[in-house]
């Protein structure tokens, strides 16, 4: 086994995040474990005395912990899914971007899914739904098709991770008896590459549907039921289209950071922003007209209960936040992504935050409105997170961050071995492909 | 091989295997819960509707899921360069 020191890698800036450590990231981590663990005491408090806690009275039963579920499960759609269709597609431009989209998924699935039960407040209840849980309930097949996709989501991680893991065995240093464990005795021999790129092609595919199927599902918490505002037939493929839209952007985020953090400017280049922020301006364009769809069929209809809901949103109290994720979600992002000279890496940024905000505030405008204004005759009820609430989403952000901190610190960001294969491969199997496309007498074929 | 790393080797395939039956777990686990669930639903003579199909389509996902993971790592291992 060789020192880590010996070895001099092309890829060398890939590796760097995991063997230094400067002080930034130190006291980064600690002012957000001081947020996380602030969270987890007001999850205590609330633990002991209930859901009084937060800002959730009836008629508004849910608030900031299913916004939270919706919008964090929405932003995992940008890894595997992503991921797998640029994988399927042959796009050449993924290979720096997979890894990353991957592990968004893994951690923030993780904090959505808690989302749930921090929002009971007899937690330990949830053990009922194995025993008698209603089998009919969207609520159980949302918590089989998310525990589905989040096992999905992980080997689909894990799979690609093994080559790197295996490099990272052979370099030794620390870490290297998990190195050892996780690698699964990978040497990179014909066989095991052929059994690993098997796998990896099923899973592409078969992730596809589990991740549309897990988006459809959670809409169809709020679409099932007769509320209204929720009782909608595109519910399904608006949230699907939502929830691909806010993980391109965070997607963009987080690959924005870490080139500058990690200087991956070698490997994240423009380019790669420049496509993601078509595909993220495609979305915007997408939202814009389920959104359009949606609300022209409640006004058309005028019926009196989906009107006081529609108003409420447009004119009424919750109009400023309807509004501001309006421009944040169409505004914005059109005006930064249509435009040459606003689409610049910085651009894209401003337009991806707008849109993760906009996102979310877009869960806070299906959730509480028609939830303040119920079909039976009570007066508009109000809704004003606690500090429980607002403490806990802080918790859950900092959490996700915390996450990606973590595992920079233990496995590539970028996936190396993808990018070797890219360099030595890639230009011969694309100049292929386009001589299959082209004309048999065009100038590229040989 | 050394006895020592002979011995280091079982442990680690000990530690790898274990890591696997966890997936196989979740898959026995949730398929046991969804046909409890079916069973309950019948016992309280609820509607089923699309339920049963939706069951039985998650009780495949994650067989197929846990048998491609060990589709791989019985390959991986297998693949091995030769006297390793």
């Amino acid at each position: 086994m060789m020192n880590n020191h010996q070895i001099i890698d092309e890829d060398e800036v890939l590796f760097k995040p995991i063997y230094q450590t400067g002080s930034g990231f130190y006291f980064l981590a600690a002012a957000l474990f001081t947020v996380l663990l602030f969270g987890v005491i007001m999850y205590i408090r609330q633990f002991i005395y209930g859901l009084g806690m937060t800002g959730m009275n009836e008629p508004v039963t849910w608030g900031f912990y299913i916004i939270s579920f919706v919008f964090f499960i929405g932003i995992s759609h940008a890894g595997t899914l992503i991921s797998a269709i640029l994988r399927l597609s042959k796009a050449e431009w993924r290979r720096p971007i997979t890894r990353m989209a991957e592990v968004i998924t893994g951690i923030v699935l993780l904090i959505g899914g808690l989302h749930p039960i921090i929002d009971l407040g007899r937690p330990d209840r949830i053990l009922h739904i194995f025993e008698r849980g209603r089998l009919q309930s969207p609520l159980l097949w949302d918590m089989t098709s998310i525990t589905a996709y989040f096992t999905a989501s992980t080997i689909y991680l894990y799979l690609p991770l093994i080559p790197d893991i295996a490099l990272l065995r052979d370099r030794g240093g620390r870490f290297n008896k998990l190195y050892q464990i996780l690698s699964w005795g990978y040497e990179g021999t014909e066989r095991q590459k052929h059994v690993l790129e098997r796998a990896i092609n099923i899973l592409m595919i078969m992730v596809i549907p589990i991740a549309i199927s897990v988006h459809t599902v959670i809409s169809w918490i709020f679409s099932m039921t007769l509320q209204p505002g929720w009782h909608s037939t595109i519910f399904g493929p608006y949230f699907v289209v939502g929830a691909i839209f806010s993980g391109i952007a965070a997607l963009i985020i987080v690959m924005i950071v870490f080139r500058k953090v990690f200087h991956f400017e070698d490997y994240l280049k423009k380019i790669h922003f420049t496509y993601l922020g078509t595909l993220l301006l495609v979305m915007s364009l997408l939202w814009f007209y389920f959104t359009f769809a949606e609300y022209l069929t409640t006004y058309y209809g005028h019926e009196p209960t989906e009107m006081r809901v529609f108003l409420y949103k447009f004119t009424g109290g919750y109009s400023p936040f309807f509004w501001l994720m309006v421009i944040c979600n169409f505004i914005i992002p059109l005006v930064f992504l249509s435009n040459k000279k606003l689409k610049t890496i910085p651009g894209i940024l401003i337009a991806s935050i707008a849109v993760v905000i906009g996102m979310w505030l877009e869960r806070l405008i299906i959730v509480i409105p028609s939830l303040a204004n119920p079909r039976l005759p009570f007066p508009t009820g109000i809704y004003v997170p606690s500090l429980t609430e607002i403490s806990l989403l802080a918790a859950a952000t900092a959490a996700f961050i915390l996450g990606f901190m973590g595992f920079s610190k233990l496995f590539p960001l970028i996936s190396i071995w993808e990018i070797k294969e890219g360099r030595e491969e890639s230009v011969h199997v694309v100049s292929e492909r386009l001589n299959e496309y082209l004309p048999s007498k065009g100038h590229i074929r040989k | 091989m050394s006895g020592k790393f002979k011995r280091f080797f079982g442990k680690l395939i000990f530690i790898q295997i274990i890591l696997l039956s966890f997936l196989w777990m979740l898959a026995s686990g949730m398929t046991l819960m969804l046909i409890n669930l079916v069973h309950v639903s019948y016992e309280v003579n609820d509607h089923q509707s699309a339920s049963i199909a939706i069951s039985i389509l998650g009780i495949a996902v994650f067989w197929v899921l846990a048998g491609i993971l060990t589709y791989v790592l019985s390959g991986l291992y297998r693949g091995r360069k030769k006297g390793v």
